[in-house]
């Protein structure tokens, strides 16, 4: 029983779930009335979009039982807040169309702590590519490790690996879900699912048992937007999804950052643009933290002993950053390695590492290192076991960004692991 | 005038097995029909009109009676034209047209033209393996198929040109010459050498690492990149089939009917294309036939655009690779072939062929493209190699001739040396075949080389299967270096050279 959501804005919400297929066929998937259809009073929402279903929802609207739904909510272990009682994320009132309910799993409490917290939205791609899935698994790592409660919307691609990366940091990732809290989609995260639903919260605006919907989709993007103070897009083609919640964010007057991309590359055209336009770049968690929380207030990464020796480069930083004493110790500080503070390599391996990170292949590698091709791969061999560098599809190599390993990003179906003989 | 019977040996093939097969000849007073009974297949029933033709082409008679010839184990099938000297034989004995025991301990095989010469047939080491175990002291072989059925001892083998000379012989008038030697050509094969190929330095230390250890490998490259090129030269890399191996080869191609009358002096390469079928692959039918990968026994079975091969078909390719015999079951007979090949599998690396810097494939994309190759299948694979597109190498313009395929053997089949002596005894002969426990036997790992194990483990970089996979590899890489110890480097370049777990999970 969960006393936070009232009688109308449950009413309310039954109802937007009653008339989701309608809105569908009003609305189609992205459409700028979205915001005020689903601002408009209950009798109005009916006149708008319910058509010949019209009588059919007064009638349900009518007979809604607050009860008998708030008993049901209680048997699934979904809880609800709305705007009128406590826990309800202030955040979202600063939207025209106040979700009247959210709903929730992982408890009240939990949700009012990480919405209290700095929040940062992560969000990207569904289909990345490699680096984009390192960048995001290191962005929520990061920034849960400072503090930070990552949300993302638990798509495939870049969502996936924002919040696996939130849970690797130790925070517990916020999902925020297109259909109900307790149906997983994609299927294919189901696993990731339900392991937010332990450690983390996941909030839906639409009742539980619900399907996702088209228009359910740039919802759920307005509701990531409304959430954090800052929104970080790591990879975006053109005319994507994820430019929608970037849309929002600015509409909202959030902060928008986007993680550089090749130039060349039709996948990040979206995320480029934005950088183009002026939104904040985002090289690392520590980047991501500057936005949110201001220069210097949790950073660690130039406390190293890579960051002393680096030493002229790190003059562009601004001065007045806070002395350790000061500041005292930072939470990043958990993390126990960073990509710009990587071990000191010698001659071959750092040239090796190098001419990943260009991209080459093996065959140049081995060519050009004047390792030869057995001691090229033995070299790589080495920088796979030291975390800086994984495979890439079949063959190729890439750089990572170093770190405590998470598990590898299941990109599509996930395969039963082999047995051991 | 009372019946008069006759019976003659001869074999019948199954898979590469032969088995005995008696012809007993029956003529009786009767209307001149000929009947042969037995679960004879359209072949061996036509055999009668082949038979009659050329009994009476060579000048000998056709008795005009009532003829029955039974193909006894009757429940055994019975394909193909090579029972046709055989029955021949057995109708010259029954109508006393040679002596009867001049048939006693022999056993014949061969095909009838019309005009009375003989053709060759299928097979014939196989039935000469099977003369000497059935303990025959003669086996009568059209005059081609001497040469292979002589590699067997123990049996006399005679070879014989037509009918008329084969009942000279039985009648003592005619002596066939002995089987044409066999020994040993030893003569590099002509397939091209190593050195034909530019660049590809990757590609090539890795076929030298299949080649000393028997390690399945798999080549990622752009189209033109010179897969198939190289794959063509694996055969060349590996040392001379010995006799025993030449043999197991020739019975193979025998059966097949791709023997040259001799003992095969190279190892096969078979390049099957993607759209065939699964039991074109691994063998099967309703008279099963040897597969590619039987083909390919003690050799290379090269797969271009492995991703386009049907996934039954990749699928089938697993137990081979793993036991090095395939088995088929045709109602209650099993039959087993052998199929002890190193595979070598060539793709794209991703769905689009175009090289990294034009690739606009998505992770999803080549998750899917990998996913194709069917995980069993990489399972088996220890080793991956990338290539480079030609023009990139001319770019580079590296005017060095690489090193020749007779200086690389070298190094093969002295790495080859140290496994067979390491392992005799073991039932494994290369590396590769070393089961999870010889593998932690003779493949230990101690000191540099073990942390670096353990790190992968940490990682999650390697998995049980994997550990064992790169140990393998490990122990090539030392062998070829000519160590006994495995160290650290070897470790770090088998794991480098591993197919990578995403790509086995994917």
């Amino acid at each position: 029983m969960s006393p936070h959501a009232c009688d109308a804005c449950l009413r309310k919400s039954a109802l937007i779930g009653f008339l989701g297929a309608r809105l569908s066929a009003v609305l189609g998937g992205l459409d700028s009335r979205l915001g005020s259809v689903l601002a408009l009073g209950e009798a109005e929402l009916i006149a708008a979009v319910a058509g010949r279903q019209a009588a059919e929802a007064r009638r349900f609207s009518a007979g809604f039982d607050a009860e008998g739904s708030r008993r049901s909510l209680a048997e699934t272990g979904v809880e609800a807040v709305c705007p009128h009682g406590g826990a309800y994320p202030v955040a979202l009132l600063t939207l025209a169309d106040v979700p009247p309910v959210i709903y929730l799993t992982g408890g009240v409490d939990r949700l009012r702590e990480l919405t209290q917290a700095p929040v940062a939205t992560v969000v990207g791609a569904r289909t990345p590519s490699r680096y984009a899935i390192e960048v995001a698994l290191d962005l929520g790592r990061g920034l849960a490790a400072a503090g930070v409660t990552v949300v993302s919307g638990l798509a495939l691609g870049v969502d996936a690996a924002a919040h696996r990366g939130a849970l690797a940091g130790g925070g517990g990732p916020l999902g925020v879900l297109a259909g109900g809290v307790d149906v997983p989609y994609p299927k294919t995260n189901r696993a990731l699912h339900s392991q937010i639903r332990d450690e983390g919260v996941l909030i839906s605006e639409l009742p539980p048992g619900l399907r996702p919907l088209r228009w359910s989709f740039p919802a759920r993007n307005r509701i990531m937007a409304a959430l954090a103070r800052l929104i970080v897009v790591v990879e975006a083609a053109e005319s994507s999804g994820t430019l929608i919640t970037a849309e929002f964010a600015v509409q909202l007057g959030r902060e928008v950052g986007a993680v550089p991309g090749h130039v060349t590359a039709r996948l990040a055209a979206g995320s480029n643009r934005l950088l183009r336009e002026g939104a904040a770049v985002i090289r690392s968690p520590q980047d991501a933290l500057d936005e949110l929380l201001g220069v210097g207030a949790g950073g660690r990464f130039d406390q190293t002993e890579a960051g002393r020796a680096a030493g002229p480069t790190r003059l562009e930083t601004p001065p007045r950053r806070p002395t350790p004493v000061e500041r005292g110790p930072s939470p990043l500080d958990a993390l126990s390695a960073s990509p710009r503070d990587e071990p000191s390599l010698e001659g071959s391996l750092r040239r090796v590492l190098d001419m990943v990170e260009g991209g080459e292949g093996v065959e140049a590698i081995g060519r050009e290192t004047g390792l030869g091709p057995g001691r090229a791969r033995a070299a790589l061999g080495r920088l796979e076991l030291m975390g800086l560098v994984a495979r890439d599809g079949l063959a190729s190599y890439v750089r990572t960004l170093g770190g405590p390993r998470v598990a590898p990003p299941i990109l599509d179906d996930p395969v039963p692991s082999e047995a051991h003989p | 005038m009372a019946a008069v019977l006759a019976s003659v040996a001869t074999f019948a093939i199954e898979g590469i097995e032969s088995h005995e097969v008696v012809v007993e000849a029956d003529v009786r007073r009767g209307l001149p029909v000929f009947t042969v009974v037995g679960l004879p297949d359209a072949a061996v029933r036509e055999a009668r009109e082949r038979v009659r033709a050329a009994l009476l082409n060579s000048g000998l008679d056709f008795p005009l009676q009532r003829l029955t010839a039974n193909l006894a184990p009757a429940d055994l099938r019975k394909a193909g034209p090579s029972f046709d000297l055989a029955l021949a034989a057995a109708v010259l004995a029954a109508s006393g047209q040679v002596p009867r025991e001049s048939l006693a301990s022999a056993a014949l095989c061969g095909e009838l033209s019309l005009g009375g010469s003989l053709r060759p047939v299928r097979g014939a080491l196989a039935m000469a393996f099977g003369a000497r175990k059935a303990g025959f002291e003669r086996l009568i072989v059209p005059v081609e198929n001497a040469g292979e059925a002589g590699l067997v001892e123990g049996v006399e083998v005679l070879g014989v040109p037509d009918l008329a000379h084969l009942v000279a012989m039985l009648r003592g008038e005619w002596r066939a010459d002995p089987p044409p030697s066999t020994s040993r050509v030893v003569e590099a094969p002509a397939e091209g050498d190593l050195n034909d190929v530019r660049g590809q330095a990757d590609a090539k230390r890795a076929l030298e690492l299949a080649a000393a250890g028997g390690h399945n490998l798999l080549m990622v490259g752009p189209p033109g990149a010179g897969k198939t090129m190289l794959a063509r030269r694996l055969p060349g890399l590996l040392p001379d089939p010995g006799f025993e191996e030449a043999v197991e080869i020739t019975r193979v191609q025998s059966v097949a009917g791709l023997s040259d009358g001799g003992l095969a002096r190279r190892r096969p390469f078979r390049a099957p294309h993607h759209t065939i079928s699964t039991s074109g692959l691994v063998g099967g039918g309703a008279t099963p036939r040897p597969g590619e990968i039987t083909l390919a026994h003690r050799g290379v079975l090269f797969l271009d655009e492995l991703a386009e091969f049907s996934r039954a078909a990749l699928e089938a390719l697993r137990q081979p690779l793993e036991s090095g015999r395939v088995e088929v079951t045709r109602g209650q007979r099993a039959i087993s072939f052998p199929a002890a090949a190193v595979l070598v599998g060539a793709c794209n690396r991703c769905p689009c062929a175009r090289p990294a810097a034009e690739c606009g494939c998505t992770d999803v994309d080549r998750a899917r493209y990998a996913r194709r190759l069917s995980a069993p299948l990489l399972d088996r694979i220890d080793l991956v190699c990338e290539l480079e597109t030609a023009g990139a190498l001319e770019l580079v313009g590296d005017e060095r001739r690489g090193e020749s395929t007779a200086s690389v053997r070298r190094r093969v089949v002295a790495a080859r040396e140290r496994q067979r002596s390491r392992l005799t005894g073991t039932g494994a002969f290369t590396n590769a075949e070393m089961t999870p426990r010889l593998t932690r036997r003779h493949a230990r790992v101690e000191g540099g080389a073990r942390a670096r194990l353990l790190e992968g483990h940490a990682h999650g970089i390697l998995t049980g299967r994997g550990h064992d996979r790169v140990l393998r590899l490990a122990r090539t890489v030392a062998d070829l270096a000519g160590r006994d110890r495995i160290e650290a480097d070897d470790v770090e370049e088998a794991l480098g050279f591993r197919l990578g777990a995403q790509a086995v999970a994917a």
